[in-house]
């Protein structure tokens, strides 16, 4: 099993000719082959823009698009049910400003100097939104690490504060 | 060696006893009993149960003089001829078992164990003696066992069987079950078949049939619960096992001693694993070691200690107890939840109930290495890159011989960050919730505790805690803390049943009274156990078997009305009322019915005196005491009263003490 592990990691191709969507893919890729993600799929659409789909946390299914024209990655429809302007949307939306703040450590700020994490609210759906400053690939690299690690402490905030929401939400058991 | 040389000379005697038992009356006139009829009491069938004489005077009922007697009459020495029960008796007394837990039923066989000097403990219902033989394990580390009779008694136990299932604690399950000639009759009462119930949450099982083979299945018992990953074994006895009569040693099959029926020798790791993970963490910036249950029950903690330190690899305590690497330590993030996300490598010891993915705090850029015992589970869940199999104590040896020495300045600095952080987090809660006045908040009582038992006059590490309850147990939590091994139990770990905790009460509570195992340096002292009004409503009737045992528990019940579960129906109506009790329960003054003592605490400002109060009663009577401690349902609601109910702080996110 370690080395299957191992050789799987290394099993990611970037071509000479591959572009930001395809380093988000390799990024998300190793999540997969590493077995963080399951069922991991990529599919091109037009104008510079890509979807990746993938199962995570607590089996759920994932979307991630990725747009080089925007700069930016979405994490489609991450949370149901918020009211604009709720109790949860505010602390969703100062939560995603702290991450920012220099006390963060290096390791687990979004650094302002790179990308900027919001929580984008349509028809009381919460997306998360990282808009990239750089469009080289390893902007792009960055970015995906990055809001699926943003992504793992929303919800982990949400658990430890909005437990109930989670349990109703997510079919979490309530313990 | 055959164990028949351990049978007394002149095996085939029909003296059913060594030494001859006192009468009642002579053991009476003998202790004086009989002119303070009034003061009669011991500590059950228990050890020191001649010692708890002296305090019997502050016991609130009569305790019937026969607990005393029992208490000074020596046990039975085994001859021939006996009985299929006694054999079995005899057999787990040679492998120490520390205690059984029941009601009466399964009479052969617990009888047996009470007349040869097993220490027998009975209460009022056979679901709280599984949870109190569970949680006397957990804490001792020694394995206890609990008995129930034919079907009711073993359906009884069903409850605490999934319980100690989902903890791995290794307890011995009894049942008698009628008898193989009324198989499949519905003759009289009681008949069901026991095995295809309890199969989905035993290690091994056995129906036993035949009297002659009883030290061969309590062997295969012992062996299975001695060894490898541990869990519950069930043994239903038939009226022929338990009853079947030996009569000269050819009738005892396979009777040889412990040392030649199993091994002490455990799994160790192999080098080449073991190269893998040290270059693993030697790789990591930020490793971190998760301490679960398998280093309690392999005693691994100073392993666990030395090669944190020679590492420099912070240890964070999940599993079903704690302070195996104690809270206070430098390199403890067990109180620095907020930095579990930063960990890029985690090395799991003892983690038997494997979380999913999503289920960690730990972020998924994380790579995992797992020591386990059993090679099959290793890669369940959670996709690991290094897997050792291996008892963790010989894993942890092995490590700190070879792991070189190592520095993480600025992962630790990170941690103790953490630690600050959370710390500060808990003095504003705290700060928050003294604003609310006309009832106790959950905060209040984690708070003050915690002040008493660590900032106080009282030893830090000396007080045992049972962790329970749902929502209080989410501040809880947040304040206990543990300094040595087996100080906190966590409650209904993983399998969450309500209703456990007065059991567990009983079960620590003997553990602590007699000085077990772990809790050999803490003998005598007072325990503390927390839960809920929900599951003090289930076996508060135990309150009378601590106080007939004279253990000095104090039990903090947080009474606010309901299940734990109202808030979510809040807005139904017609529902919620399912959810609600009768306000204001005097859980207290059911305590005093049963012979315990108790206080009501309807203010914040009560709390603490009245702890003070019911610390001093189970000092000076060994006696228990319910601190019925009012709440308010309304608690549990954010937007009213912030800040509401919280989620967890172990590296499990959404399993209880994962």
């Amino acid at each position: 099993m370690d080395q299957q592990s191992s050789d799987a990691v290394l099993d990611v191709d970037i071509v000479d000719d591959s572009d930001g969507l395809d380093t988000v893919g390799a990024a998300l890729r190793q999540y997969a082959l590493r077995g963080v993600f399951s069922d991991y799929r990529m599919e091109r659409r037009k104008n510079g823009v890509a979807e990746y789909n993938f199962g995570w946390l607590y089996g759920q299914p994932f979307t991630l698009t990725a747009d080089l024209k925007q700069r930016r990655l979405v994490l489609v429809d991450l949370l149901p049910a918020v009211a604009r302007d709720s109790m949860m949307h505010k602390e969703l939306r100062a939560f995603l400003k702290g991450r920012a703040a220099a006390e963060v450590p290096e390791h687990r700020r979004v650094d302002p100097q790179r990308a900027t994490a919001a929580a984008r609210l349509r028809d009381g759906v919460v997306s998360l939104e990282l808009a990239l400053a750089g469009d080289q690939q390893h902007d792009y690299d960055y970015g995906a690490r990055k809001i699926i690690n943003l992504a793992h402490e929303l919800f982990l905030f949400m658990n430890e504060y909005w437990a109930d929401y989670m349990w109703e939400n997510f079919r979490l058991n309530m313990e | 060696m055959n164990n028949n040389d351990d049978l007394p000379s002149g095996a085939a005697s029909v003296e059913p006893s060594a030494e001859p038992r006192q009468s009642r009356r002579s053991f009476l006139k003998a202790s004086g009993l009989l002119a303070a009829s009034g003061a009669a009491g011991a500590a059950a069938l228990s050890q020191s149960a001649a010692a708890a004489t002296a305090k019997e005077s502050a016991g609130q009922l009569h305790l019937p003089e026969q607990f005393a007697i029992a208490a000074t009459t020596p046990p039975d020495v085994p001859k021939l001829p006996m009985n299929g029960a006694t054999l079995f008796a005899k057999a787990c007394k040679a492998e120490g078992l520390a205690a059984l837990f029941c009601c009466p039923g399964n009479y052969t066989v617990t009888h047996a164990m009470a007349a040869i000097g097993i220490p027998v403990y009975t209460g009022r219902d056979e679901r709280s003696m599984s949870h109190a033989a569970d949680a006397f394990t957990r804490v001792t580390g020694e394995v206890s066992a609990t008995s129930g009779t034919e079907g009711p008694g073993f359906t009884n136990l069903i409850s605490g069987l999934a319980n100690a299932r989902a903890a791995r604690t290794p307890v011995l399950f009894l049942s008698s079950n009628k008898s193989v000639r009324e198989e499949d009759t519905e003759a009289a009462i009681q008949l069901i078949e026991q095995q295809s119930v309890a199969a989905s949450m035993v290690k091994w099982q056995k129906r036993l049939v035949n009297p002659h083979r009883n030290h061969e299945y309590a062997g295969y018992a012992f062996r299975q619960l001695k060894t490898g990953v541990p869990s519950p074994v069930h043994l239903d006895f038939t009226a022929e096992a338990g009853d079947g009569k030996l009569s000269k040693p050819g009738d005892i099959v396979y009777n040889f001693d412990k040392s030649l029926y199993r091994t002490d020798a455990k799994p160790n790791p192999s080098p080449a694993h073991i190269a893998k993970a040290i270059a693993l963490l030697q790789s990591a910036k930020r490793p971190i070691i998760v301490s679960s249950t398998g280093v309690f029950y392999s005693k691994a903690w100073d392993a666990l200690r030395q090669f944190a330190e020679k590492t420099q690899i912070p240890v964070v305590e999940s599993g079903a107890m704690r302070g195996q690497f104690p809270d206070d330590h430098p390199l403890s993030a067990t109180c620095a939840p907020n930095a579990l996300a930063s960990a890029d490598v985690v090395m799991l010891i003892g983690q038997y109930c494997m979380p999913n993915i999503g289920e960690y705090a730990f972020g998924p850029d994380a790579h995992y290495i797992r020591i386990d015992p059993a090679a099959e589970d290793i890669g369940r869940n959670i996709p690991i890159e290094v897997g050792i199999v291996s008892d963790e104590k010989a894993a942890l040896e092995v490590l700190l011989r070879d792991a070189p020495a190592m520095r993480h300045d600025d992962w630790v600095a990170e941690v103790a960050a953490a630690r600050k952080a959370f710390e500060a987090e808990n003095d504003a809660i705290y700060k928050q919730v003294l604003g609310y006045k006309d009832a106790v908040h959950p905060a209040v009582i984690a708070k003050e505790l915690a002040d008493f038992l660590y900032r106080g006059a009282i030893p830090k590490e000396q007080t045992l805690i049972g962790s329970g309850g749902f929502g209080i147990a989410r501040y809880t939590r947040r304040w206990l803390r543990a300094y040595r091994p087996a100080q906190i139990m966590n409650g209904q770990y993983q399998f969450g049943t309500v209703g456990a905790d007065v059991g567990y009460a009983v079960g620590a509570g003997v553990a602590v009274k007699e000085g077990i195992g772990a809790q050999a340096a803490y003998k005598g002292h007072p325990t503390i156990t927390i839960m809920g009004d929900a599951s003090f409503g289930y076996s508060g009737m135990e309150i009378e078997t601590l106080a007939k045992l004279r253990i000095p528990a104090i039990i903090i019940v947080y009474n606010n009305n309901a299940w734990g579960t109202w808030y979510l129906q809040d807005d139904e109506p017609r529902i919620v009322p399912m959810h609600l009790f009768q306000e204001n329960i005097r859980y207290d003054k059911m305590a005093e019915a049963l012979g315990g003592h108790g206080i009501y605490v309807t203010k914040p400002e009560e709390f603490t005196p009245a702890l003070k109060k019911a610390w001093k009663t189970a000092v000076d009577t060994g006696m228990p005491t319910v601190i019925n401690v009012q709440g308010k349902k309304e608690y549990w609601q954010r937007e009213k009263f912030p800040p509401g109910f919280l989620g967890k702080v172990e590296p499990g996110v959404t399993s209880y003490y994962h």
